[in-house]
């Protein structure tokens, strides 16, 4: 059955964001090659949980240096269609007034019909998130670390003052183990996979945080969110559901100019954006 | 219309700017050349000719710029 079908090879690219991001474009890609055996080469397990149990995919397969070496070539001769939707490269902040989803669309040739970033959990996942979030109140998942630069990152004693000003609800930090960790927030940093995470999302009651792969999952789940931007734009990284803080300094945005590199302005877009302005905000999400 | 002294006043501003902008890429010039921040630099560079760029225009403003000196004209 698979040799009869015309393959189409995907190269997974980016952070656990960007693996997410590229969920629209692989399901256009599906309507458009309904008959295609599409197969997603995924550049780590961490990459290839992300398209668990996704129909839009027909296998997934981890990447060796070799098979990369093969699908290059057949990319470069023209002889295979094969994807890799490495739109960071392109500086999608400083030249593209559209959503990450639809640049990875375009560099597929294909048009998402809907920006809706798509994530499976499985039954099992579902049901220990709700189980593990039971027992808080008015739960709130919280991630205040963007992996691709400080720049994006709020201050921490920012965060604290927004948790003691909602004390009517339950922050719920996750992360990996490393993160800083939030005071007056209830910590699963490193006690949960992505995909734990992402089920805790599911399961919650909204999302605040930086721009990141947890503000996409947020999205994937139509989880009302806050999500603060700085370094990066939220017209490529932002999504329509969520409610996104951004103030547009002179020289913001600037993740693609000096990518993680210290902030010669002491993070002025982050500092600008206020703690009252953040918990309005949420509220306004929380209904 | 904002009067000559908060015109000098905000030129005042963009030149602590500029000042400051300067001395981070001194600082990184400094540095041995493979250690230097390279994305950091040209970032700068661009935010150098900003302020400049700024402050011309308000001595433009305020009739200081010698013609030779204009940049749009």
């Amino acid at each position: 059955m698979k040799r009869q079908r015309k393959k189409i090879s995907i190269i997974s690219w980016g952070g656990l964001g960007d693996v997410l991001l590229s969920t629209p474009a692989i399901a256009a890609l599906r309507t458009k090659y309904p008959q295609h055996w599409i197969v997603v080469f995924c550049r780590g397990r961490s990459h290839a949980e992300i398209y668990w149990n996704n129909p839009d995919i027909d296998e997934l397969r981890p990447v060796s240096f070799w098979i990369l070496l093969r699908l290059y070539a057949i990319r470069a001769m023209g002889i295979g269609q094969v994807y890799i939707p490495e739109y960071g490269h392109i500086f999608p902040s400083l030249y593209y007034r559209k959503c990450a989803s639809e640049i990875i669309g375009e560099m597929m040739n294909v048009k998402p019909d809907s920006k809706k970033l798509r994530m499976y959990l499985t039954e099992e996942e579902d049901k220990e998130a709700r189980k593990a979030l039971a027992v808080f109140r008015n739960p709130v998942i919280l991630h205040i670390t963007s992996l691709t630069s400080p720049n994006n990152e709020w201050f921490p004693e920012k965060w604290e003052s927004l948790i003691a000003k909602l004390p009517d609800y339950t922050f719920i930090q996750v992360g990996v183990g490393h993160e800083r960790k939030i005071k007056g927030a209830i910590h699963m940093l490193g006690k949960t996979s992505f995909r734990q995470a992402c089920a805790l999302i599911k399961h919650a009651r909204a999302f605040v945080g930086v721009g990141s792969s947890f503000s996409h999952a947020s999205a994937a789940f139509d989880v009302p969110g806050v999500v603060l931007f700085g370094a990066a734009s939220p017209v490529i990284w932002g999504h329509d559901r969520n409610i996104n803080l951004y103030k547009a300094v002179h020289c913001a945005p600037c993740v693609d100019l000096i990518y993680d590199s210290e902030c010669p302005y002491s993070k002025q877009c982050m500092n600008k954006i206020t703690v009252d302005e953040v918990k309005a905000a949420l509220l306004r999400q929380l209904g | 219309m904002r009067t000559d002294t908060e015109t000098l006043q905000r030129m005042q501003l963009l030149r602590e700017n500029l000042l400051s902008v300067e001395k981070k890429i001194d600082d990184e010039v400094k540095k041995n050349f493979r250690k230097r921040n390279y994305r950091l630099l040209k970032f700068l560079h661009k935010e150098r000719d900003v302020w400049n760029m700024a402050i011309l225009q308000l001595k433009w403003f305020l009739h200081e710029l010698p013609v030779d000196q204009d940049p749009v004209a």
